[in-house]
């Protein structure tokens, strides 16, 4: 099957048609999936804040990390769910947009950057001291990230 | 956590009762010709007032575009209308009846057609009627 | 009050920013993005309070750690979101979902007052202890309740033409 079969399947469902259709599905899903970046960004702000040495020194890495990652976690499956219910309904129109492409770029990256390296990074004994090292693996992290949540805005404005 | 989610949407939703929401009936393409009254070019969305006189869609539209970004790769510009223009719009209207239309293309007076976006009609095959 | 705000969106400050092409998603973007910074950040307090996160760490050491970034990111949330505002004020102001986000904003920031004045001072009471006072778990809980509302809102503006 093509992927604009794919893209065709989707949108003629009846489940899509209904959200669709709905008049507060769309903006109570979008809203969601602006949940879930804030928890998920939240996290990650305070696990990078605290690898770079910036801030939440008093806390030690091991226990924002216990405390913490979870709610990314979960940040970020509420935004994947939510994202994927904003995109079912419309696929061709966000297939077609170059902003929308970069972002699942971007997205897919940071994900395989987050559970391959990152989650080794802060769970590491050197992630309780500031180094070199830490701080490439922080700004490489909140880079990606943001980077997602800003070609995420792009798609609505530069398309 | 899904409590506080269905608290803080309880708390929208009495509002929603009172406005209608920007859903636009996108299967539908209507022609609307008749005289600039306001054109906004602007972010978030682009606005064009149209006032048409008689006929089944007598009254005041809100055609509502896109970013400047998007429209500006379109062809439009800060001076593509102004008050007093004619204007022949084509767009999908609320599905609510109220006079709110999302742009699809616009008609120039030399035949040429400004789309809001990159989408085409459906006849012409690249991407989906927006 | 209209006649104002008429005036406002149509200085030349904020049709120069309503017609940029990447300003205005800049400006827009930094306020979405920086709720990590406020609301990402207040939420643990709260969630300390309802120990529902930091269980075994008193309050007072949360709320510390927190803060020193957490206003910094309001401080910026409440400057882009007052130039947003500038650029379609008009607009905004009859906007349904514009005025009941306005209107929890201040019944939040009334919330984090209420928490300041009546159970930040006694906090070392039961800074470690095994349960929060009813009433500062109330206002966590409010907190929560009213942030995931607001984010709502904001994002629901756009759809009232």
């Amino acid at each position: 099957m093509s992927l604009d079969q794919l893209w065709q399947l989707s949108y003629n469902s009846k489940t899509v048609d209904l959200l669709r259709n709905s008049k507060y599905a769309i903006p109570l899903i979008q809203s969601v999936h602006l949940l879930g970046i804030t928890m998920l960004l939240g996290s990650l702000v305070i696990l990078n804040l605290r690898l770079l040495g910036l801030g939440l020194r008093d806390f030690s890495m091991k226990t924002l990390v216990n405390q913490v990652w979870r709610w990314g976690v979960w940040g970020m499956g509420i935004a994947i769910a939510s994202g994927l219910l904003v995109f079912l309904p419309d696929p061709t129109r966000y297939a077609a947009n170059t902003a929308f492409r970069v972002k699942l770029v971007l997205l897919c990256t940071a994900i395989l950057y987050q559970f391959f390296v990152f989650r080794r990074v802060v769970r590491s004994e050197a992630a309780e001291v500031a180094s070199t090292g830490n701080a490439i693996a922080a700004c490489f992290a909140l880079t990606l990230w943001f980077m997602v949540g800003w070609a995420g805005r792009a798609i609505g404005f530069l398309g | 956590m899904k409590t506080f989610l269905m608290i803080a949407c309880g708390l929208a939703l009495p509002v929603l009762a009172h406005h209608s929401f920007a859903m636009f009936d996108m299967n539908k393409d209507v022609t609307y010709t008749g005289t600039v009254m306001e054109y906004r070019w602007e972010n978030p969305h682009s606005h064009i007032i149209i006032k048409i006189d008689d006929g089944p869609n007598a009254g005041t539209w809100d055609v509502e575009g896109g970013s400047t970004a998007i429209m500006g790769r379109q062809g439009w510009s800060r001076v593509t209308y102004k008050a007093g223009d004619k204007a022949t719009l084509v767009g999908h209207p609320m599905r609510d009846g109220s006079k709110g239309v999302s742009l699809f293309y616009a008609v120039t007076a030399d035949g040429k057609r400004l789309y809001h976006d990159i989408a085409r009609p459906k006849a012409e095959g690249a991407g989906s009627s927006q | 009050m209209l006649h104002w705000f008429h005036w406002l969106q149509n200085t030349s400050f904020a049709t120069g920013i309503r017609q940029a092409d990447l300003l205005f998603p800049l400006i827009e973007g930094t306020h979405i993005l920086a709720l990590s910074f406020s609301v990402g950040l207040i939420v643990m307090l709260d969630l300390r309070l309802l120990r529902l996160a930091f269980k075994s760490e008193p309050v007072s050491k949360v709320m510390h750690q927190m803060m020193p970034w957490a206003l910094p990111g309001f401080a910026v949330m409440f400057i882009t979101g007052i130039v947003l505002f500038i650029t379609q004020a008009e607009k905004a102001y009859a906007n349904t979902f514009f005025r009941y986000k306005i209107l929890l904003l201040a019944l939040a920031g009334l919330n984090a007052l209420v928490y300041q004045f009546k159970f930040y001072p006694h906090m070392k009471d039961w800074d470690t202890a095994p349960s929060v006072p009813a009433g500062a778990r109330f206002t966590a809980a409010l907190s929560l309740g009213l942030w995931i509302a607001i984010i709502a809102l904001g994002r629901t503006m756009a759809y009232e033409l």
